[in-house]
């Protein structure tokens, strides 16, 4: 979908991370239904000219900013992940990246009413699919980390289930950055989770 | 205010709990700035009457929906903290039953919209101080548990940081089942989380609750 490839790669200015922002809550006040694309220009400072010569639609608008915040935090997670062998330190890498990625968001005041624009997918089927698959791309790509280094596990039929308690506390910490949880905090929550992970390696595992 | 205290009480008709559900999605489609008490009650298949008579104003029944989304969890939280003596046992309980009623409601058809509710109120002041109150008073409930229960640790100054964890696996279980991940599969993410209370405790796991009906399954 051409129209999507100005944020394909997940490179934003910051001043246009905000401006999105600024449009997801045009959509809050408004409705996504009332909303047109000459309030999203207005919110985001820019002309119907510029947002009509990218998006098409008020949905692909939706879905292009769906996936620019999901490549934005794939991407870095995913070569973080790819950076170590062993599942100990790759997870405990990606916990501490995610933390610091969501951190800058929340100090930057960007992405803020995301869940909001995913409720709003939720009640459009074509973007309730988009969004499903997107959820789904990250995930497998997790768990197919864990399928990797299952021989690391005692049990490593339950590698699937420890993805999932990962992913359990990635969507947590999320909320509790926004909640303002302090930097300290954050990296607690994330120590307390890696215990489970340790608690399910074999022994003579080092963490 | 006559319409929340019937919440409180617990005793929300259908009727009403339907309009809950449905108000948040009018707010998402019509906007809420732009959308009326009489849109809400249609999508509510009630008459504008029927919803004048309980809430005078949008962002009256939206801070009492809001409420009713957050009490119909705590009130089975709190029964279930009460029920069960030891830390274990109640944290398994309150994952276990928090697991229960999201995916009921996925089941019904019903969204999980709580974010929304909280975005909506960081634009209006009336929400705003409905949200902080029932957030600190979950923060309070979960908190609360672990200090009566501080001496079955080996270290009770992590009673803070062990509440908080919990928080936010329970935070993290809510997104997951909103979106599809099977509740079997929540349940076994319940009980790996314990794990990180189990280490903490002077005796481990109590004997009697291994193997609890959720982990037969």
């Amino acid at each position: 979908m051409s129209s999507l490839d100005p944020i394909h790669d997940g490179e934003l200015s910051p001043e246009l991370e905000t401006a999105l922002d600024s449009c997801v809550k045009v959509f809050m006040l408004q409705g996504f239904q009332h909303a047109t694309l000459e309030d999203l220009a207005i919110a985001s400072g820019t002309s119907r000219d510029f947002i009509e010569g990218h998006f098409a639609t008020k949905e692909q608008f939706c879905a292009a900013a769906l996936r620019w915040y999901f490549a934005k935090f794939y991407r870095q997670l995913r070569s973080v992940l790819a950076l170590h062998s062993e599942i100990y330190p790759a997870v405990e890498a990606v916990l501490y990246e995610f933390i610091e990625l969501s951190r800058e968001q929340y100090v930057a005041g960007t992405a803020m009413r995301f869940h909001t624009l995913m409720d709003i997918a939720g009640l459009d089927p074509d973007l309730s699919e988009e969004l499903r698959k997107m959820k789904l791309e990250g995930l497998e790509h997790f768990i197919y980390k864990f399928s990797e280094c299952e021989k690391e596990l005692i049990n490593p039929g339950e590698a699937k289930a420890l993805a999932q308690y990962f992913a359990t506390i990635f969507e947590g910490i999320s909320i509790m950055v926004q909640h303002g949880m302090s930097h300290d905090d954050l990296y607690k929550m994330a120590n307390f989770s890696m215990e489970v992970l340790a608690n399910h390696l074999k022994k003579g595992s080092n963490y | 205010m006559k319409s929340c205290d019937k919440i409180v009480d617990g005793k929300v008709t259908p009727e009403i709990e339907n309009l809950f559900d449905q108000c948040v999605k009018v707010f998402l489609l019509k906007g809420y700035e732009t959308s009326t008490l009489e849109e809400i009650a249609e999508a509510g298949g009630c008459t504008p009457e029927c919803i004048k008579e309980h809430f005078s104003t949008k962002e009256e029944l939206t801070a009492a929906a809001m409420r009713w989304y957050y009490i119909k969890y705590s009130r089975q939280m709190r029964a279930e903290m009460a029920m069960h003596q030891d830390i274990y046992s109640a944290m398994e309980a309150v994952l276990f039953a928090f697991i229960e009623i999201s995916c009921d409601q996925v089941h019904a058809n019903k969204g999980l919209f709580v974010r929304t509710f909280i975005d909506i109120a960081y634009v209006d002041d009336v929400v705003k101080k409905s949200f902080e109150d029932l957030q600190d008073d979950w923060e309070v409930q979960v908190l609360d548990k672990f200090n009566q229960c501080k001496d079955e640790l080996k270290d009770p100054s992590e009673v803070e940081a062990l509440a908080h964890y919990f928080l936010t696996v329970i935070e993290g279980l809510y997104e997951l089942i909103k979106y599809g991940t099977p509740c079997e599969l929540m349940y076994k993410v319940a009980i790996m989380s314990l794990d990180t209370l189990e280490v903490r405790m002077k005796h481990g796991q109590p004997k009697k609750k291994k193997g609890s009906k959720k982990k037969a399954k």
